[in-house]
């Protein structure tokens, strides 16, 4: 599994899953903010065949832009627990993509997306795939880590 | 270009041509016989605010509200409302850095969500400029595309068999 | 007509989002029900009757799979067609999902076309 297979998953999961449920169109991939941006984080782990966990960042300013447009409401009318709700689903829906993409045969089990609150630390690892798009109200970063990435034979049992 | 027609007398036609990268909507009431057709440019009124006083058409989010209003004036129901896209090709551009077709398209997906509407039917992207007719009497609507012409009916699939998985 | 439908979703805006796409498909509810998991499906199947049934797959506690498991071997409950949506498109998922009685499968991220489609593909376009 390349970084490029992966990377090519992700960019391919967040615009299909950004035009046809929330009718933004992505225009190429965007530079990832610091990480004191004003960002909301979303973390998934998934398990199955190739185990792994997901990431997702996006501006604040974007949430509820993104929430009123699934909804198809105003981002005046909305309620912070309906934008809570439909960035945990944002996240949940490009995770199942991109692994769609990667591992068309194999099982997987999506975990429940949970807000991160706090610094955890967690702003990225060098075994993660990342990619980052401008929502047109600020960036949204996915990122990836899979297990098989670095535990194939082949590699563990090398040189 | 960007304009607006509205019928509700059996035996009028409305029409727009030469929708490259615009989008041409159509929407008719079968039961009140009210259609109407809108020919708009661009997405977001928000680029040029005081063109879109004198021409709410060219945009997106002030011609589709426009559209419906003029429709539910004349006795339209927007719950009956059968509408149909048509446009959104991507016109070549060296200049062009996104596509204004797609953009357009994408507008009135958000735009017709919103409205609590859904396309019935659609003839969009690709390279060719297209042309619509609606019959207000029938609400047939053709499409004339590449030299030739056909009825543009719910191509979403609607009855019958149909392949897993759907999602498109 | 006016139908009756129970969704099941871990998510409360893809539960919205699904409601909003059947009452705009110009299916009439007069019963709308939801459901976190297949165990509270369950329960509301305990007592009230439904025309279809919309799944997830990926759900906490009794996840979607074990739900049409469930169905399929109760007798009062089998006849219900149940349409599955979900992000998993693998080929594995697809096929055991047919075999367990699932009368449709929409792919998340998804058209509220494509949805309409097998809404209408499984109950039938509405009547006025």
């Amino acid at each position: 599994m390349t970084d490029t297979t992966i990377h090519a998953a992700l960019s391919s999961a967040v615009a299909d899953v950004l035009e046809r449920m929330f009718f933004l169109e992505v225009l190429g991939e965007a530079a990832e903010p610091p990480p004191e941006a004003e960002t909301v984080t979303v973390h998934l782990s998934f398990d199955g065949d190739s185990p792994g966990c997901f990431r997702m960042r996006i501006a604040r300013p974007a949430v509820k832009v993104v929430a009123a447009d699934f909804l198809g409401e105003d981002p005046e009318s909305l309620t912070d627990r309906q934008s809570t709700e439909v960035t945990l689903e944002l996240a949940n829906m490009i995770c199942g993509a991109v692994l769609s993409r990667i591992e068309s045969s194999a099982t997987f089990r999506l975990g429940t997306p949970q807000i991160e609150t706090g610094d955890t630390g967690k702003h990225g690892s060098a075994e993660e795939t990342r990619y980052t798009v401008d929502t047109g109200n600020g960036t949204l970063t996915v990122a990836i880590q899979m297990e098989t990435r670095t535990c194939s034979p082949t590699e563990k049992y090398a040189s | 270009m960007a304009d607006c027609k509205v019928g509700n007398v059996s035996g009028q036609v409305l029409a727009t041509y030469a929708l490259g990268s615009c989008i041409g909507l159509s929407v008719y009431d079968p039961k009140a016989v009210v259609g109407g057709l809108l020919h708009y440019m661009l997405p977001d009124s928000g680029i040029d605010p005081a063109r879109s006083l004198v021409n709410p058409y060219m945009f997106a989010d002030t011609g589709i509200p426009k559209l419906l209003e003029q429709v539910c004036v004349q006795g339209a129901s927007r719950r009956r409302l059968v509408a149909h896209a048509a446009g959104g090709a991507s016109i070549m551009d060296p200049q062009a850095i996104f596509d204004i077709g797609k953009r357009n398209y994408l507008a009135l997906r958000k735009i017709l969500w919103k409205a609590g509407i859904l396309l019935a039917g659609e003839a969009v992207g690709g390279g060719n400029s297209r042309t619509v007719r609606l019959e207000i009497g029938s609400g047939r609507l053709w499409l004339q595309e590449g030299g030739g012409q056909k009825e543009l009916v719910p191509s979403f699939p609607q009855k019958g068999g149909n392949t897993w998985p759907t999602g498109s | 007509m006016a139908y009756r439908v129970l969704i099941t979703d871990d998510s409360p805006a893809m539960r919205s989002f699904v409601r909003r796409v059947i009452e705009l498909s110009g299916f009439e509810l007069s019963a709308c029900f939801e459901a976190g998991d297949g165990a509270e499906a369950l329960a509301v199947l305990q007592n009230e009757w439904v025309d279809a049934i919309l799944t997830d797959i990926n759900m906490p506690g009794v996840d979607g799979e074990e739900l049409l498991r469930r169905l399929s071997a109760d007798e009062s409950l089998r006849g219900i067609p149940a349409i599955v949506i979900s992000t998993d498109a693998t080929e594995n998922r697809i096929a055991r999902l047919l075999a367990l009685g699932a009368r449709g499968y929409v792919t998340k991220p998804f058209r509220p076309e494509a949805l309409r489609a097998e809404l209408e593909r499984t109950l039938g376009v509405p009547s006025d």
